[in-house]
């Protein structure tokens, strides 16, 4: 196991953040094309000269007129109340950075116990795994007995191998998770074998500062799915409120921000309808604040 | 496609897809069969990666895709060399001889390969039977029957009806069974399995089980598993026609190759480490088993 505390909390929320990463990966990627391709719409003309045009407004990006302006408060607001309450993000990473920092704490000083801790479980694991996949072959192996002497069965069998494959071809996931349940139970181990494959493997629990610190990366883990769900919160939340989509609020804090630059700097608005122009520079100020 | 000639559009609708890796690419479609093979496909040749088990055996699987049952199937296959191994038969019976009762459990321990071997109508093999140069039952007759006869330096014959009827043709045989229908004939496909009303069922899905040989001499056995639900189920008789199997052996590289019993019958061992069983549902009269060259 690593020991600097940076690789360790790569260890220990390795797993939350390939998911985290996973979902939210193509959502940035998109995000910052769509803040790219509003910088070239917005930017790409002079703003000083005459010639800066407002942009062809489309499905991703809308004129901002009053109504929309107020609805992106609306949004915007909503997502913030979220944001900054008991269970937002900025909630939950101040929970995580104490718990963090615990945990980093128990591991400087109990590294080596954690370790060894680490190689008994992973050696328990593999015990029953081993147990369990015994218990699996032999579960199979009734199975192909009870199937042999029985053509009743054997036909179920068939009918549940039929309805498995045309659920996959059909691309029918309620239907295949039925059929993969059933098979499952067909072939998995009970409660009951399950039980004396622990039993033959003993106990590989945690004790003392080590399980504390066990805890404290399962504590760690859920704190980061929380925050993730938070963040998901939000912008159900923006959407809901605004009634525009993640992308088209998105291009239209990117306008917003380029709009209160060029106040800013007193350059020519070209960019912006005349409609645009008076909802904006009523709301600037909030609606700086609330694009971030 | 290695077509010399292709058949026209006479089979029951149906296409053959091998897993590449990438993807499905289709090597066989009813409606431009091949009606000879000359060689092995390489698309399908590519997908085996051959693992030997002991000099002469070697063995590979890939993964097929047809139509409706045969949307998802395992293909393995063995590559023995006659000169290397031993090839004979067994048989095993119950209740004072009135039941089949051959499965691969009872393959001896120095087995490399084992795999059940001919037809059987009841309890007994159909057709001819030479066991350990003795033999067992005389020919059957059938249109698409043939027997394959091994002697004792590793050659293999196929005899069909009229060479079985000959006087000295059966031999100087250590061992022979016989099947239907015939797959490959010096690697064309016989007429019945190219048109259909000939009498071979040219629609029916089952699981499969083949015997060949190629041009080089070796010998091929193939057998099909339904891979559509895992291996827990892959004793379920799902798979391919008998056209696809005659296409499936002609592209492995057989030259004359014939059906053994499919469906709940069909079971194979291979000695690798681990040693790979794929057990039928059914005991058999008559197995087919492979041991070294002592």
């Amino acid at each position: 196991m690593p020991r600097s505390s940076t690789r360790r909390m790569l260890v220990c929320t390795g797993l939350s953040l390939v998911a985290l990463s996973l979902t939210a990966a193509p959502a940035q990627s998109q995000i910052k094309g769509l803040i790219k391709k509003a910088t070239k719409v917005v930017e790409g003309a002079d703003p000083t000269t005459t010639s800066a045009k407002p942009p062809t407004f489309d499905d991703v990006t809308l004129e901002l007129t009053q109504a929309r302006v107020a609805k992106i408060l609306a949004g915007k607001q909503a997502g913030k109340r979220i944001a900054e309450g008991p269970n937002g993000p900025a909630a939950i990473r101040a929970k995580t950075e104490a718990l963090d920092a615990r945990q980093a704490a128990i591991y400087e000083k109990h590294v080596d116990e954690i370790n060894a801790w680490d190689e008994k479980r992973r050696e328990n694991q593999n015990c029953r795994d081993s147990a369990l996949g015994a218990i699996t072959e032999r579960r199979r192996n009734e199975l192909m007995d009870r199937a042999t002497s029985d053509p009743q069965y054997r036909l179920r069998l068939a009918d549940l191998a039929r309805a498995m494959m045309e659920a996959q071809q059909k691309g029918d996931t309620a239907a295949m998770r039925k059929a993969q349940e059933a098979l499952k139970n067909l072939k998995a181990p009970t409660k009951a074998d399950t039980a004396r494959a622990m039993s033959q493997c003993g106990e590989a629990g945690p004790t003392g500062l080590v399980k504390e610190w066990v805890e404290l990366k399962s504590e760690l883990e859920e704190l980061k799915g929380l925050e993730q769900q938070a963040e998901v919160a939000i912008q159900q939340a923006e959407q809901s409120e605004s009634g525009m989509t993640n992308r088209q609020l998105a291009m239209a804090c990117e306008r917003i921000k380029l709009f209160a630059d060029r106040l800013k700097k007193k350059a020519k608005l070209g960019e912006f309808t005349e409609q645009e122009q008076q909802a904006l520079q009523q709301a600037i100020k909030d609606l700086e604040d609330l694009c971030g | 496609m290695n077509a010399a000639l292709a058949l026209a559009c006479l089979l029951p609708a149906s296409t053959l897809a091998v897993w590449t890796g990438k993807g499905w690419e289709e090597w066989w479609r009813s409606n431009d069969a091949p009606a000879q093979w000359a060689a092995p496909l390489p698309l399908l040749s590519a997908t085996l990666r051959w693992r030997s088990v002991a000099p002469g055996v070697q063995w590979s699987e890939t993964r097929l895709s047809g139509r409706g049952e045969a949307w998802r199937i395992r293909l393995i296959v063995a590559r023995l060399d006659p000169r290397l191994v031993r090839i004979q038969l067994d048989t095993a019976y119950r209740s004072q001889g009135t039941r089949a009762a051959w499965t691969i459990d009872r393959a001896p321990e120095a087995t490399l390969l084992a795999v059940n071997a001919g037809q059987f109508p009841r309890s007994f093999p159909w057709g001819w039977v030479v066991l350990n140069g003795r033999e067992y039952q005389p020919p059957g007759v059938g249109p698409l029957s043939v027997a394959v006869a091994f002697d004792s330096s590793g050659g293999v014959r196929w005899l069909d009806t009229e060479a079985l009827a000959r006087q000295g043709t059966r031999w100087g045989v250590a061992a022979a069974f016989q099947s239907y229908p015939r797959l490959l004939v010096e690697g064309a496909v016989p007429p019945p399995l190219r048109e259909e009303g000939l009498g071979v069922d040219l629609s029916h899905r089952d699981a499969r089980a083949a015997f060949g040989q190629a041009a080089d001499g070796s010998i091929l056995i193939a057998m099909t598993r339904f891979d559509g639900a895992g291996e827990a189920l892959d004793f379920v008789p799902f798979g391919l026609t008998v056209p696809e199997m005659a296409a499936v052996m002609g592209a492995l590289g057989a030259r004359n190759a014939v059906l053994l019993d499919g469906g709940i019958s069909s079971q194979l061992l291979i000695a690798d480490h681990p040693a790979r069983r794929w057990p039928g549902l059914r005991a058999v009269p008559l197995g087919l088993v492979v041991t070294a060259r002592n």
